[in-house]
């Protein structure tokens, strides 16, 4: 009983949304405004984790990957 | 015939009143915790702010307000005051408003609002200090991130022909002028989530049909924000208002961390109130002069926090 009236009221909701909103114009900008924070938000973990699997010198060397043996000095990769 | 008054009378209370009885019984658990763990404490600290420091009780000497008047007069005092209320005046707005604007974002949307909150939600749920060290090292002048990508965003523009998009590489936490607002962007990152999550809820608790009604009256997106969102959000807000504010007044862990060679530096341009008690308390070891530290700032954030109530709180009517 319970579960079918909450099952109805977010039908309800959805039905709301739906007739509400232009079809899909705000959502995707909302994605893509989302997107770009969350990869600013999760940015300093990524760093964090690759710094983790940097050896003391690599991790001087503002390289962002390996430089692949071929030259210790320059920071390109 | 004895009769025991105090039987007679319990027999005479109501239900009410005797489940009034056991709730503080039962009260007086915290209450008990609250008074010897937290109010004695703080108390004690106004004590010590009065008297010398010693370790030995008996040998403090009263000095009475002279360490207050020793605090105004301190410029170094002054210059953690300003920069307090400037980490309160940059995260406070900022964090509000990303924060009401991301939930805003997230309620647009259906698929995966899950996963965007539980991201935006981390940071705040990592240890200020491991978040501090992450930041400083991005920061590093010759070492950090940032920098890196500065320089690299040089090479690609003037490999292009653009050089006048270049950026100059910044000191950020070396420089005087940068360090603030750069440990600023930080904590508004840290805390972003959970105003994130606060706001989110609010805007749950607010009744569709009252959309749906304006909608049929022709009202616009920000028309609907301006006259139903954030009024009916106005508890929420205050809510926001008042912790971010206590929380930068009381900033201590990042700022502590991220510089950790020149704590508050550099130039004492990223120095807190906070921190500064704790420095004058256990490197200098004046524990009177930093409880009168703790005095003022536990003032500020009760002036603040009583005239934010008053400003923001208005009656909401559904």
């Amino acid at each position: 009983m319970l579960g079918e009236s909450r099952r109805l009221r977010r039908g309800l909701d959805e039905s709301v949304r739906a007739s509400g909103r232009r079809p899909n114009g705000w959502a995707i900008l909302a994605y893509v405004l989302l997107t770009l924070g969350a990869v600013i938000m999760v940015f300093p973990f990524a760093w964090m984790l690759i710094s983790s699997f940097k050896d003391a010198r690599e991790v001087l060397s503002p390289a962002i990957c390996r430089a692949n043996g071929r030259s210790r000095t320059t920071s390109r990769c | 015939v004895i009769r025991d008054p105090r039987a007679k009378r319990s027999s005479r209370l109501s239900l009410t009143q005797r489940e009034a009885i056991y709730a503080y019984v039962f009260l007086l658990v915290p209450l008990v915790f609250f008074a010897t763990i937290r109010f004695y404490p703080a108390l004690q600290s106004f004590r010590l702010s009065l008297f010398t420091w010693h370790v030995d009780p008996a040998r403090r000497a009263f000095v009475g307000a002279q360490y207050y008047q020793d605090l105004l007069a301190n410029p170094v005092f002054h210059q953690a005051l300003k920069n307090t209320l400037l980490y309160a005046a940059i995260t406070v707005p900022a964090s509000i408003a990303l924060g009401l604007g991301i939930a805003i974002l997230l309620q647009a949307i259906t698929v995966g609002r899950g996963w965007y909150r539980a991201i935006y939600f981390a940071p705040y749920i990592t240890p200020a200090v491991a978040i501090a060290w992450v930041w400083g090292w991005m920061y590093n002048v010759n070492f950090g991130i940032f920098n890196r990508i500065i320089i690299e965003w040089w090479d690609f523009v003037e490999g292009i022909g653009l050089p006048w998009l270049a950026i100059d590489p910044q000191r950020f936490l070396r420089d005087p002028e940068v360090a603030l607002p750069a440990v600023a962007v930080v904590i508004i990152w840290q805390q972003l989530g959970f105003q994130v999550v606060i706001f989110l809820a609010g805007l749950q608790g607010i009744p569709r049909v009252f959309y749906e009604a304006a909608r049929i009256d022709g009202a616009n997106p920000w028309q609907l924000f301006r006259h139903i969102t954030f009024p009916l959000l106005n508890p929420v807000l205050v809510f926001a208002v008042v912790i971010t504010t206590i929380n930068a007044l009381q900033l201590f862990d990042q700022i502590v961390n991220i510089n950790f060679t020149d704590q508050g530096g550099p130039l004492g341009r990223t120095l807190s109130i906070a921190l500064y008690m704790y420095q004058e308390a256990f490197s200098r070891a004046r524990l009177g002069y930093a409880a009168a530290v703790t005095v003022v700032l536990f003032l500020i954030i009760l002036v603040i926090t009583l005239v934010q109530l008053r400003l923001t709180q208005r009656r909401v009517e559904y």
